[in-house]
């Protein structure tokens, strides 16, 4: 079932890959060029350029859609916002509260679902996206537990968690692959609970943006997570989460130069920490 | 009758207070849960720091120095202009700060901030290890003051505009943070080493890595013998004294013909401010103030300290309370030993 599913997952992805690019002669640049830069096969709502406090544009990658639904925490368990999609890409918009957003698009097709999935940010107020995350979304879903908070994100070497959901149910001992944009491949296990621990590979470039301002955070890599299974009526479905993840909490840092300043501010520290002798004479 | 040691002092009250809101700054994320921890004030007029992961609220400083960088250097530099939309964001960040100042004013360093409450510890250890006892001259004390004004000026306000117009380097958009001592300590607090790890992307971040490392080296071992060494200079008691005036809550000293000749107070104060020995009415109440009434414990003079909040006495100096905190402890905060108390005879012959 677990080899299946895998399969079909991979044959899906090609399959998606073929269908998902927009008619000739009515491109939309930005979104060719990212999906041209698309790093895998499976489906994914890939950032076009850095948005900005007011919205975000995204690109479809390896599935068409017409249309991308966008929750956010502030939304509850109202239905989610419906933003078409226009030459293969979309813009997600930040109203007046509601922080964590989730994009999701979705294909379906006689023979099967595929679902793309990723998480947004704005800096807005808004409630933990815990009850959005929640709440079932799709028939098959990746549920990040948790998302990383705003001033987080995925890094190389930390094990995160994730619940597979299968209408609803989590899905146990199910392969997820996992592929990232410097080529390493892997394919992590559910457990019993349906939840997956994946380490993010140590692939990550150390060299931060060039003129950027990364707070010391150094270079990222995207990846994408999919699950692919048949129901038992044969219809197969495909689903993905991507995201992107950073360098390693230790790259580029020295703890021993750590260390050894550290000793060298408390030794200069010293004089006035130890008891003079006093003198006899005054 | 000799005077008994109060059970609750107002030093006391204090530490129980530094030690809960040492819990919060450091840990309040565990409490309130993991995505709230971020979202429940980016301004707090205490060094409460972003870069711990398990805190429960941020320091002004992290806020302004990135919306000076980013919102108001970085506007600048592509529209060449101000902007009310440059400005709104740090003026709502600002009136948030200013919110829980009304409240507290500069209480927020002598009773909340981590990074005082850290050196506070240290230096009761200090005493128990029976290190020598250090201050300030009152001429060093007034000299050092200029010093956290150039650092509010220069590294909260000045560099991360700098930065964000693109005329010094984008690792001084948060140069402060990249200095300061209470990152490496609330982070070292909650086992993470990350931060204590020199990065050596540039020159200039290694610099900045390097100078905080050993800034926090000194101010750890340098309150085993003084007390409160870093905040002699921390800019965010510069803010906090920016606006220390508009608030209700306030030290109040009355002229009295004693003090000149007294000046247990300027002992007892750690952060040896003169103006308590040597001034009264606002002048007593100095820029290095924190609020931490202990001039007011160890004045022998009824009613000449007070803490106060808008016309509310919230604790007065007396002779009986100074003389009953004495025998607990000497201004210069060591503690004296536990006297036995032999039991009456009587109700022991139950045995």
């Amino acid at each position: 079932m677990d080899k299946l599913a895998l399969l079909i997952l991979t044959l899906c992805a090609a399959g998606a890959d073929a269908a998902v690019r927009p008619p000739a002669g009515q491109p939309a640049p930005d979104c060719l060029a990212a999906e041209a830069a698309a790093f895998s096969t499976l489906p994914m709502l890939v950032p076009a350029g850095r948005g900005d406090r007011q919205g975000a544009p995204y690109c479809l990658a390896n599935l068409r859609a017409e249309a991308v639904e966008v929750r956010n925490g502030a939304g509850g368990f109202a239905p989610p916002a419906s933003v078409p999609v226009e030459r293969a890409g979309f813009k997600v918009q930040a109203g007046k509260v509601g922080n964590y957003h989730w994009l999701q698009a979705t294909e379906a097709s006689q023979a099967g679902v595929v679902t793309a999935s990723t998480a947004h940010y704005f800096s807005n107020p808004g409630p933990a996206p815990t009850a959005m995350l929640h709440l079932a979304k799709a028939d098959l879903e990746i549920v990040p537990q948790p998302l990383p908070r705003e001033h987080w994100r995925y890094r190389a070497g930390e094990t995160w968690e994730f619940l597979i959901r299968f209408k609803g149910e989590p899905v146990r001992d199910m392969g997820v692959r996992l592929e990232t944009s410097a080529g390493t491949q892997q394919v992590f296990r559910t457990d019993g609970e349906g939840v997956l621990r994946v380490t993010f590979p140590a692939d990550v470039a150390n060299e931060a943006p060039k003129g950027g301002h990364d707070h010391g955070r150094g270079g990222q890599n995207r990846f994408v997570l999919a699950v692919g299974l048949t129901d038992q009526d044969g219809r197969y479905y495909l689903t993905g989460f991507n995201h992107v993840y950073g360098a390693a909490a230790d790259a580029n840092r020295s703890l021993a130069a750590g260390l050894g300043f550290l000793a060298l501010g408390g030794l200069v520290a010293v004089p006035l920490v130890v008891r003079r002798k006093e003198n006899k004479n005054g | 009758m000799a005077d008994a040691v109060p059970r609750l002092t107002l030093g006391r009250l204090r530490l129980a207070v530094q030690l809960v809101m040492l819990f919060v700054t450091v840990y309040g994320g565990s409490l309130v849960g993991y995505y709230t921890a971020e979202k429940i004030t980016g301004s707090l007029p205490a060094l409460s720091c972003a870069y711990d992961k398990l805190n429960g609220a941020h320091c002004q400083l992290i806020t302004t120095q990135h919306q000076l960088h980013h919102r108001v250097g970085e506007q600048i530099a592509q529209l060449g202009h101000f902007a009310l939309n440059m400005v709104l964001p740090l003026a709502f960040s600002f009136l948030a700060f200013y919110l829980f100042f009304v409240v507290l004013n500069k209480a927020f360093c002598g009773w909340i901030c981590p990074l005082g409450t850290v050196q506070e510890l240290i230096y009761r250890l200090g005493r128990r290890l029976k290190r020598p006892f250090r201050n300030l001259s009152e001429t060093a004390a007034r000299r050092l003051r200029p010093v956290k004004w150039a650092l509010l000026l220069g590294l909260v306000f000045a560099l991360p505009v700098t930065a964000g117009l693109g005329v010094t380097p984008a690792s001084t958009g948060d140069v402060f943070c990249q200095i300061c001592p209470s990152r490496l300590a609330t982070t070292l607090l909650t086992g993470d080493t990350e931060q204590i790890m020199v990065r050596s992307s540039d020159a200039l971040v290694f610099v900045f890595g390097a100078l905080a490392n050993t800034l926090f080296g000194f101010v750890v071992v340098a309150a085993l013998a003084a007390r409160q060494p870093f905040c002699r200079i921390c800019p965010l008691m510069a803010l906090n004294a920016a606006f220390q005036r508009l608030s209700p809550m306030r030290l109040v000293k009355t002229e009295s013909d004693k003090c000149e000749k007294c000046g247990i107070c300027r002992q007892a104060c750690p952060m040896d401010i003169p103006e308590i020995h040597h001034e009264h009415g606002r002048q007593a109440f100095a820029e290095d103030c924190t609020l931490c009434g202990r001039c007011a414990e160890y004045c022998p003079q009824d009613g000449v300290i007070q803490l106060k909040f808008g016309p509310l006495a919230l604790f007065k100096s007396s002779r009986a309370y100074y003389k009953a905190r004495f025998k607990g402890e000497t201004p210069a905060g060591e503690a004296k030993p536990l006297r036995r108390m032999e039991r009456p005879a009587a109700g022991t012959a139950d045995a």
